[in-house]
């Protein structure tokens, strides 16, 4: 091959003008590098010089408190550049999106650091971050099931991460196994209850993921029949936890064990702390109701289940205090309001069981749907179909399950939305197309496993529902077949002996000393006076058995 | 010149009937003392606490008041009280209070354009103590759902009432000299009212009492010749 010389300065151009070439090359590729993110492929070409001042100008807008501005630089870098480069840079980014406010966009990019495991030299970081932003915007159980599905040496994670990892472990050896463990689920279902177990221990105490594995850990100790062991933890969540619901939760855990070792008095004393104006007021009300009955207490419990079935509750879902008032009838020889009870079970509850198994065909298979119906009779306070199962469906939407689902779909929500109004500065670096993208699908994978969870919760009413009125219907036949007495002494339990103490509203012992109040039920329900019913009347056994002979 | 019996006297009355009737219609109340017993007759009965306790409990109370039946002038009073509640239904009060005096419009057309100079009866301070009676508890439940509690209450006392006696003084002139000295006689009062309470330790009390204290003017005594001042006050009652 000839080359044609320029001799005209008496130098040989050629050479010159391939380096020249060489460097305008280098230069354009920069530019194009530096602004179509589909380049990525071509990562190792991107020259080192290049990487360091795209860094260090993305560092600058950080440290000047630009978010948005590192945040867009630190993404193009990630793309444009791999091993450690990328690896800074996906920390910088995910650590820039936290401080723009968007701490899903940047729970995002800590999963994918924390998913690439220990090679990674930022994964600790990522671990303690998702940790912390977990605490503040849920991330959600589909999330950080995806996150943990890494597997990870737990002497890698870091002190800080160390309560978050080990907390979500626990749960999700104790939803594997735990709770049917609860319920006779065999010797796998213990196994893995030891396993959450052993796991919630691990949590470090004065940790923010402390007091929720020390309440899980009551739960299993409950379940384990080690009633110390649970009384234990739950009084060390009432000691340490900021929350309210969770300590009062953990109230009345204390107050179940008690329950469970025949211990009324105190049990009452929990049950008693739980306020008004919580949650679980009610369900207080209900168990106490129980324990009244246990120590033969008949007027406090059915005064009792008279809140749970006043019209301020009218959606509330407890069927089984008409089971409960029609076997305390039954044990005061009040056979008309037992036949009463049971009545009023079957005309309230019947449309109930049609409506609900309506619904549970109609959504069977399609859990997106049945978080949908969930999610807008919480928005609106209406069942726009199978009306009738209200109370069912307002039970499963108290529960923590769509709780927690409706708080990350919403702070998802709110991020899109705030993506839409600022994220203008990303489009053009794709950062947003990847935001949304991952917004979006974590909504639908929130959404998926909530519904899953709803669902099998509003299954396990049904069945609960269904077995409540066999219960209604062997009561009912007993009765017709003249084997009233029978039926009787089963549900007399052992050795109760009566409790001779007064008590009064809120499920205290009436204090002489005190000032008592007294006013008369005639029909009217007011407000200050849930809770305190007690009813008036007596055993008509005596007569009953007179009248038989 | 005789006076007949003022128009806001007749008015008062109305209203504390109407006040009692809205109280028996629109409430629940039971008396203070009422037991299980009482009830002994329903099946469901309610326990509770009692939402407000004034027992053994010292009540500190500023109202303000003015004088409802007086035809030629306005008085305004500022009353401070202390009391102890020895139970629910009886408590045992001090107070002292202290009137401003102005004269209303008929009086100063009266001396102005006719040079008519009524006798004017007027308290200036008034102290002493009286013992309450609390026969009734009761509640509203209020269109939000809130329950507010209130009781009633019935008063009788005595004690003594700075006052003068004087012709004079409307339309501007001078007061007939002899006829502007303060004296302190007796007085006594009986009374009712309501407790409306606002929260663990505080109540607005309203009160209308009728205190009769005998006239400066010499020879005369407070059962010919007492002054009845119909009172009607506004406060707030602070419990410790």
């Amino acid at each position: 091959m000839r080359v044609k010389s320029d001799k005209s300065n008496g130098l040989s151009t050629g050479p010159i003008k391939s380096v020249l070439a060489c460097v305008a090359a280098v230069v354009a590729w920069n530019v194009v590098a530096s602004f179509v993110p589909t380049v990525s492929f071509l990562a190792p070409l991107v020259p080192v010089a290049y990487a360091q001042n795209a860094y260090a100008e993305a560092q600058r807008a950080f440290q000047a408190r630009d978010y948005f501005n590192s945040a867009r630089l630190f993404y193009s870098l990630s793309i444009a550049s791999s091993g450690d480069t990328r690896a800074k840079a996906e920390f910088g980014l995910a650590e820039s999106l936290k401080k723009a406010g968007f701490p899903y966009g940047g729970a995002y990019f800590y999963s994918r650091i924390v998913a690439q495991g220990t090679k990674n030299d930022f994964f600790r970081f990522g671990l303690d971050n998702l940790g912390d932003l977990n605490t503040r915007s849920p991330l959600g159980r589909a999330a950080i099931g995806g996150i943990f599905g890494t597997k990870i040496d737990p002497l890698q994670v870091p002190p800080g991460a160390r309560g978050f990892y080990f907390f979500y472990k626990g749960l999700e050896a104790f939803d594997s196994g735990g709770a049917a463990a609860g319920l006779g689920g065999g010797a796998s279902g213990m196994q893995s209850v030891a396993r959450a177990k052993s796991e919630f221990e691990r949590v470090p105490s004065g940790n923010p993921y402390y007091p929720r594995a020390q309440y899980y850990l009551g739960v299993i100790y409950a379940v384990m029949k080690d009633s110390d062991g649970a009384l234990g933890a739950f009084s060390r969540v009432v000691r340490t936890s900021t929350s309210d619901s969770l300590r009062q939760l953990a109230t009345m855990g204390l107050a179940r064990v008690y329950y469970e070792r025949k211990d009324y008095r105190r049990a009452f004393s929990y049950y008693s702390q739980i306020p008004r104006d919580s949650d679980l007021w009610l369900e207080t009300l209900f168990e106490g109701a129980w324990a009244f009955f246990m120590i033969q207490k008949h007027n406090n419990s059915l005064g009792n289940n008279h809140t749970i079935h006043s019209p301020f509750f009218v959606n509330r879902f407890y069927p089984e205090t008409y089971i409960l008032n029609a076997i305390t009838y039954l044990r005061l020889c009040r056979y008309q309001a037992l036949r009463d009870q049971l009545r009023k079970f079957q005309e309230r509850y019947k449309p109930t069981f049609a409506d609900l198994n309506n619904l549970l065909k109609k959504y069977q298979g399609n859990p997106e749907a049945f978080y949908s119906v969930i999610a807008r009779y919480r928005a609106t306070g209406r069942l726009g179909e199978n009306t009738a199962a209200t109370e069912v469906i307002d039970a499963v939407s108290r529960s923590d399950a769509f709780k927690e689902a409706a708080a990350v779909v919403r702070g998802m929500e709110r991020e899109a939305a705030q993506l839409r109004g600022q994220g203008a500065r990303w489009e053009m670096s794709g950062l947003a197309d990847v935001l949304r993208v991952s917004y979006e699908n974590r909504r639908k994978a929130t959404i998926r496993t909530a519904g899953e969870i709803l669902f099998s919760q509003a299954v396990q009413q049904f069945r609960y529902l269904r077995d409540l009125s066999d219960q209604t219907r062997l009561i009912n036949l007993e009765m017709l077949s003249g084997r009233t007495d029978q039926l009787r002494a089963r549900f007399n339990p052992e050795n109760q002996g009566s409790d001779g103490t007064s008590w009064g509203e809120g499920m205290k012992p009436l204090n002489v000393k005190s000032e008592i109040e007294y006013w008369p039920f005639e029909g009217e329900y007011w407000e200050d006076e849930l809770g305190g019913y007690v009813y008036n009347i007596d055993s008509k056994c005596a007569v009953a058995t007179s009248a038989k002979k | 010149m005789s006076l007949t019996l003022p128009r806001s006297k007749n008015a008062l009355a109305f209203a504390l009937a109407l006040a009692l009737a809205a109280v028996a219609l629109f409430s629940s109340i039971a008396p203070t003392g009422a037991r299980a017993e009482d009830f002994k007759d329903y099946e469901i009965r309610v326990i509770k606490n009692k939402y407000f306790t004034k027992r053994f409990r010292l009540q500190l109370d500023i109202n303000a008041g003015g004088v409802m039946n007086q035809s030629f002038h306005n008085s305004y009073l500022g009353i401070a009280g202390l009391g102890f509640h020895f139970s629910e239904s009886f408590g045992l009060h001090a107070e002292g209070g202290y009137s401003f005096v102005d004269n209303k419009d008929e009086c100063d057309l009266l001396g102005r354009d006719f040079n008519i100079n009524p006798l004017i009866n007027e308290v200036q301070t008034i102290y002493g103590g009286y013992v309450s009676y609390t026969p009734i508890y009761g509640k509203y439940q209020l269109g939000s759902g809130d329950v507010l509690y209130f009781d009633w209450f019935f008063t009788a006392g005595g004690g003594l009432a700075a006052n003068r006696e004087r012709q004079g003084g409307c339309g501007g002139e001078e007061v007939t000299p002899g006829t502007d000295v303060w004296e302190t006689t007796p007085q006594f009062n009986v009374g009712t009212g309501q407790r409306y309470f606002l929260g663990k330790s505080t109540a607005f009390i309203w009160n209308v009492r009728v205190l009769v204290f005998q006239p400066a003017a010499e020879g005369k005594n407070i059962i010919d010749d007492g002054i009845k001042n119909v009172i009607l006050s506004l406060g707030l009652g602070y419990f410790l």
